[in-house]
């Protein structure tokens, strides 16, 4: 995967190439706007890592420009400027993602791969955490790589929160994306789906776990070693 | 006696209550004097006339004696008439008199001239005059008085009932001016009252307030220029702070990028590890500079209000997986509702998270977190970590507050500005935060804020 690199921090660019890599991206470094723009246009890349602090032009100019232009590259920000205002500016003028300086490679390398999947990827033919996966067609449930029976009301709710693993889902959507129009009296359901979801995987030794947050929701998240 | 008077306006008002008094007695006497003697004059000169008049009717008689004819001397004879006349020597004999004790009206004038006397019997009061005359060369007296009390006699009458009438008139003039001036007085310094108020609501979270030059009084109008462009250099000053803070805290961020680049690539694993959370460090150090210069200029207008209960469950649902990570548990307890307060939406997010975090750094593995939202516009975190020590409760919201290494274990080196960034946001909300024990052991931090009505603007 050939990657365009615009920074134009000769160390930082060459520490970049070094980490980049070692999770085997290769990529060409321009160290000005105009040369990245002249990149854009001579050669294909699978994305662009776009430093918003460029000597000859800011940044977020060109990546509007190229946008205008019709280049749908995925585009990773890489700036020093981290407000909200900022965040939201990048995105807007056409960034797919925004990373703030410094920043550990794992999570660059991370975000670069969650910007190239193909857009079947993206839908999700599949969903994983830690070593429990679950196949959204045929609604099979995989742990450790051996498929293990859940009723259709476990899968429904490891869906909801394999879906934003990692990060808390708020009860009252939990309860209307499962239960839906037939929610049951009383909020306790969701409590008890979640309670013996969490059971489950804990006696089939999954290293996936489910959390509560009081007060607020639940989420999946990999078992702490 | 020098009074000190500490307020314009009271000097103002007392120095005039003074010159009021003050005219309002001289004034009225002054007139009265000045109406007496014209009556005086008056009466003189009246009375004068007749002398005259009976000067040329008198014709010498036996003894020498003069006569005068009844047509002139009936009147004077009538006590009603209330006039009544004596002709005297030069030395003081009586020549002839309306009065029926036959004597001089009044003792003759030690000099030859003209004189104005007043007596008072048990018939009335009289004003009269003593007129020295030449009759066939021979020195006499003229005296020719009247009876004031006589109700013909009109002047002194009006004089009479005028003193009190002007008075009380002269009196309530002055008065209604004097409540005029103070009203004026009230007006005119109306604006440089306002602006002394004005002049006290600046501050760092206000430093966009000017003292209003319209309507302002041309004496003190440079003074408020001057306060004014005062402020400007202090905003400058502020701003210029700020700006710098910002510009080093961007700068920063590049050579850190470098600096961590460089250490993932160690071999060492441990002091890998070691030197990124150093980095990790700096570079929260660095957001918080960053976060504080951004806060610093930053006014919320009165009308912007915010969901406390919405900032403190985006908190808990942001911090959740990472305090899991870390094998403790964080929990949102309290309203179930909005929860509306006076402020910024991204600013309280910020603030609460501030809180949580350092709740979480100081938690016990196991231990959990309660993130705790009341009505009335306050927001408690709590945790069951050390606590805070009584003599820390106050410093710990300074900005990179020095502790002692003792201290520092108890509170966490990492404490940085995180807690002066809330202190910073509930200053600009116009509430507070502050630090206490927990029952059972831990701390609880309580961010105070202003309640506002249902919903209204929203950030």
């Amino acid at each position: 995967m050939r990657l365009l690199l615009v920074e134009d921090n000769a160390d930082l660019a060459e520490l970049l190439l070094q980490a980049l890599a070692r999770h085997g991206f290769t990529a060409d470094v321009m160290p000005t706007a105009g040369d990245a723009e002249e990149a854009v246009s001579s050669a294909h890349y699978a994305a662009m890592i776009l430093d918003l602090g460029l000597p000859d032009e800011d940044g977020l100019l060109l990546l509007k420009r190229l946008r205008k232009q019709g280049v749908q590259m995925p585009v990773l920000a890489l700036t020093a400027r981290g407000s909200v205002t900022d965040r939201v500016d990048g995105l807007r003028a056409g960034a797919d993602d925004y990373l703030v300086k410094p920043f550990a490679v794992e999570e660059l390398a991370a975000r670069l791969q969650a910007l190239m999947r193909r857009p079947g990827d993206l839908l999700g033919e599949q969903l994983t955490v830690g070593d429990v996966s679950l196949d959204l067609q045929s609604r099979q449930v995989l742990v450790d790589g051996k498929p293990e029976p859940f009723s259709a009301r476990e899968v429904d709710l490891l869906e909801i929160l394999m879906r934003r693993a990692g990060r808390v889902v708020q009860k009252a959507f939990v309860e209307d994306h499962l239960f839906g129009l037939n929610a049951p009296a009383g909020s306790n359901a969701v409590e008890v789906a979640v309670h013996r979801l969490r059971r489950r995987l804990q006696g089939l030794g999954a290293r996936a776990t489910v959390h509560t947050v009081k007060g607020v929701g639940y989420f999946i998240a990999e078992t702490k070693a | 006696m020098a009074v000190n008077f500490r307020s314009a306006f009271s000097q103002i008002v007392w120095l005039q209550v003074l010159a009021v008094a003050a005219t309002s007695l001289v004034m009225p006497i002054a007139i009265y004097v000045f109406l007496e003697r014209t009556v005086a004059d008056y009466q003189v000169k009246m009375l004068g006339e007749r002398a005259q008049v009976l000067l040329k009717a008198m014709t010498p008689g036996p003894q020498g004696r003069v006569m005068l004819p009844s047509s002139l001397t009936e009147p004077y004879a009538q006590e009603i008439s209330g006039f009544a006349f004596s002709i005297s020597d030069g030395g003081g004999r009586l020549l002839i008199s309306s009065a029926t004790d036959r004597l001089a009206l009044a003792p003759l004038p030690a000099t030859r001239a003209s004189q104005m006397f007043r007596r008072k019997t048990g018939k009335g009061a009289y004003v009269g005059v003593s007129v020295p005359e030449d009759f066939h060369g021979q020195p006499i007296w003229i005296q020719v008085e009247q009876n004031q009390d006589n109700p013909d006699v009109v002047l002194d009458d009006v004089l009479a009932r005028f003193l009190p009438a002007v008075i009380g008139l002269s009196v309530g003039v002055l008065l209604f001016l004097l409540l005029a001036d103070i009203f004026i007085v009230r007006r005119a310094l109306g604006p440089i009252v306002a602006a002394s108020g004005l002049a006290g609501v600046i501050s760092p979270t206000r430093m966009d307030l000017r003292l209003p030059t319209k309507r302002m009084p041309s004496e003190i109008l440079p003074l408020v220029e001057a306060v004014n462009l005062a402020f400007d250099r202090l905003e400058h000053g502020f701003r210029a702070q700020r700006d710098l803070t910002a510009d080093v805290a961007h700068e920063l961020r590049t050579p850190l990028a470098v600096l961590r680049l460089r250490a993932e690539s160690l071999a060492e694993a441990q002091l890998r590890a070691r030197i990124l959370a150093d980095i990790d460090v700096m570079t929260r150090l660095v957001d918080q500079l960053l976060s504080v210069a951004e806060l610093e200029m930053v006014i919320i207008a009165m009308d912007e209000t915010a969901d406390l209960h919405l900032a403190c469950l985006e908190v808990v649902e942001h911090l959740a997986p990472l305090a899991v990570k870390q094998g403790k548990a964080i929990e949102l307890e309290g309203s179930e509702g909005p929860v509306w307060v006076h402020g910024r939406p991204e600013m309280l997010f910020q603030a609460v998270r501030n809180l949580v975090e350092n709740a979480i750094r100081h938690s016990p593995t196991g231990g959990a977190v309660t993130v705790a939202v009341e009505e009335d516009g306050v927001a408690r975190v709590l945790d069951r970590g050390p606590g805070v020590p009584a003599e820390l409760k106050d410093r710990l919201f300074e900005r990179f507050w020095r502790a002692r290494r003792k201290e520092r274990s108890a509170v966490g080196a990492g404490a940085g500005l995180g807690l002066s960034i809330v202190a910073q946001i509930a200053e600009q909300h116009g509430g507070r935060v502050s630090v206490g024990d927990r029952p059972g052991g831990g701390a609880v931090f309580s961010l105070v804020l202003r309640p506002a009505p249902r919903g209204a603007v929203v950030g």
